[in-house]
């Protein structure tokens, strides 16, 4: 029996990674611009497709896609908000979150139109290798997406936290007017952040693809999970992100070895989010970007 | 202000007698010549169902999403309730589906109550709102999918009446159907209306500009929005019961869907929300755009597999071909979708207020050079 708590603890922890890798990129907007993006989620796919047609087209393992597609998933980025994003920051909040929901149902139907709602999947030589650990089985791939997402994230902690660049992306989280008037290019930070924000989210979505099967509307739940992680976290709070990332991993683990119908373990995933967000522990972890 | 009023009521006025009279001719000559193939007779019918059935849907999520501005993306939650409660108790005891209809109604009402008050007590506004219908609907349709009384997975197939009368809510022709939708629209529109101007009306506008200037000025914000859920979804369940009556089969993948709920809102946004006739006009701009490009990549990806195309032992030019041909016979589908997306974003980018209000602008302008 204690092989079976163990055995859900790493499962948690193991998925739990890659959902703070998802919600480090969604606190940061949030953080830096205040922006709620409906569409994160979907970005995963972008990651997913990307690795995916690396591997079947040109064989190329899926690993080192995820590190060729980054300037592709940054560029993403970059665009939508300079496109997108930036002429609604002012807007009323409804029409910033229903922007976000055009680029959620844009993405997902071009994948649809493009690469048809099937359910596609990457098999790779090493997908089923295992270690074992006190009688619990942890799987590589899911080990190697946990530790890749904790060595982003601290180097984008170390990034916001060192670099010139970094700094002036906190600036912008304090207050956006003090930093324009300190002379900060806000418009190139708002950029830089939602660049950074795709970059995480489709480097999850590639280092997924190994053990997770990949299609157009994948996204939502993530999209869920990843709101929930921050706001547990803590508004734009990365560490609190990084460590909710965790959280969220081990509870909807254990929420499942406890649920025994196997159709009512995602409604007690749903149920656990719905609770998180009624009683939102804002500051849990603080809000600052830190 | 007062002569556009005018103005557009003749133009809404004239529309409503071309719909009523538009049965008597779909089949007509003319039509058939006019229209592009496939889209006369019934099938043209067809087309208005979904255009009224989904403005009166639009209409129900204004009350809420836009007199009130709390931004609901699970409506399908209560679509799905009116369904299945009219449904299962026209399957379990034959009472007819009018009667369902009313008592879906009710019970969409009552769960909206709940899910306001929890959502309100806590004080969750715009995206956390937002989430939490988004997970409500999500919780529902699971529930639906893992109970045995609601047919599951398999769905809910309602049994075919010995005799069609309208008691029975079951038909041969899509003419009754026809009437009936138009009829939920018209009601839809005149309950908009009758909010719009009321008290109540005015309430939802001040809590949607600003919640503490509203309870400063003695607004119970709390109480008026959960009124606000509850109306919006027991108007909602009303249209689930009608969609169900129509399609005689329903299924939680079908009636409860985030989908659903996306693009219900679509249709309000995109038309303006927050007004009588923004939903209306959103509709019946948005729902033909959707169907004809259903109609001309017709079949969506018929046949071919992506995978299979992939790894197929040919020359990749021919490859490349085979794909070219497969995205011209309208890919893996979801382009009537994927424009709408396009669409909802243009009009956040350049018309944020829908655009009803830009049609009133351009009104305006002409009585002012006239």
């Amino acid at each position: 029996m204690a092989t079976v708590y163990l055995q859900a603890l790493i499962s948690g922890i193991l998925i739990g990674g890659v959902f703070s890798l998802i919600s480090v990129g969604l606190t940061l907007t949030f953080g830096v611009m205040k922006i709620k993006n409906f569409a994160h989620g979907d970005f995963l796919i972008v990651g997913m497709y990307f690795a995916f047609f690396c591997y079947t087209l040109l064989g190329i393992d899926p690993y080192l896609a995820a590190i060729l597609g980054l300037p592709i998933f940054f560029g993403l980025g970059w665009i939508i908000q300079k496109f997108l994003i930036r002429p609604v920051l002012y807007a009323p909040e409804t029409i910033k979150i229903l922007v976000t929901v055009g680029i959620s149902l844009c993405l997902q139907n071009i994948a649809v139109f493009f690469f048809s709602p099937d359910f596609q999947t990457v098999q790779v030589a090493y997908g089923s290798n295992t270690v074992e650990f006190f009688g619990a089985r942890i799987s590589l791939t899911r080990l190697a997406a946990t530790a890749l997402a904790v060595v982003v994230v601290i180097g984008l902690y170390q990034f916001l936290m060192k670099t010139r660049t970094g700094r002036a992306i906190r600036a912008c989280a304090e207050d956006g007017d003090g930093a324009l008037a300190v002379g900060i290019d806000i418009d190139r930070i708002y950029k830089i952040a939602l660049g950074i924000s795709t970059v995480c989210v489709c480097l999850a979505g590639a280092m997924m693809t190994p053990f997770f099967y990949i299609s157009p509307t994948v996204g939502l739940s993530f999209t869920l999970t990843a709101f929930v992680v921050v706001v547990l976290g803590g508004l734009g709070n990365l560490k609190g992100a990084l460590i909710g990332g965790f959280i969220i991993g081990v509870v909807e683990s254990f929420g499942e070895i406890l649920m025994p119908e196997a159709a009512l373990k995602q409604v007690a995933t749903f149920t656990i989010f719905t609770l998180i967000l009624l009683f939102r522990p804002t500051g849990l972890f603080g809000t600052k970007l830190t | 202000m007062i002569p556009q009023i005018k103005i557009s009521h003749y133009i809404y006025g004239l529309t409503l007698l071309f719909l009523l009279s538009l049965p008597l001719y779909a089949e007509s000559d003319f039509v058939v010549a006019v229209m592009p193939d496939g889209l006369s007779g019934s099938a043209l019918l067809h087309v208005g169902i979904l255009i009224f059935m989904f403005a009166y849907l639009s209409s129900s999520w204004n009350i809420l999403g836009g007199f009130a501005g709390q931004l609901s993306l699970g409506h399908a939650a209560f679509f799905g309730i009116g369904a299945y409660t009219s449904s299962l108790i026209y399957v379990h005891t034959g009472v007819s589906p009018w009667i369902g209809m009313i008592a879906g109604a009710v019970i969409a009402a009552i769960v909206g109550y709940g899910l306001g008050f929890i959502s309100f007590k806590y004080g969750l506004k715009g995206p956390f709102f937002a989430l939490v219908t988004i997970a409500f609907a999500e919780i529902l349709r699971l529930l639906f999918l893992y109970f045995d009384f609601t047919g599951g997975p398999l769905g809910l197939l309602i049994p075919l009446s010995s005799e069609y009368t309208f008691w029975e809510y079951q038909f041969l022709e899509k003419e009754p159907y026809y009437f009936i939708a138009l009829g939920l629209m018209v009601f839809g529109i005149i309950i908009c209306a009758i909010v719009s101007s009321s008290k109540f009306g005015y309430y939802l506008r001040a809590i949607r500009e600003s919640e503490e200037a509203a309870e400063a000025l003695g607004i119970h914000s709390m109480h008026n929005k959960m009124h606000a859920v509850a109306l919006s979804a027991a108007m909602t369940a009303l249209g689930g019961t009608f969609y169900a009556q129509y399609t005689q089969y329903i299924v939680p993948d079908d009636v409860i869907k985030i989908a659903l709920s996306i693009e219900i809102i679509l249709f309000a946004v995109i038309g303006g929300s927050g007004l009588v006739m923004g939903p209306i006009i959103g509709t019946f701009l948005l729902v033909p755009i959707g169907e004809m490009s259903r109609i001309v990549f017709e079949g969506g990806g018929a046949g071919a597999s992506l995978v299979a195309l992939i790894n197929e032992e040919i020359p990749s030019g021919e490859k490349f071909i085979r794909y070219l041909e497969y995205l011209s016979s309208g890919g893996g589908g979801g382009l009537a979708i994927l424009l709408y997306g396009v669409i909802l974003i243009l009009v956040c980018l350049a018309l944020p207020r829908g655009v009803l209000p830009a049609f009133h602008k351009i009104g305006m302008k002409r009585e002012g050079s006239s």
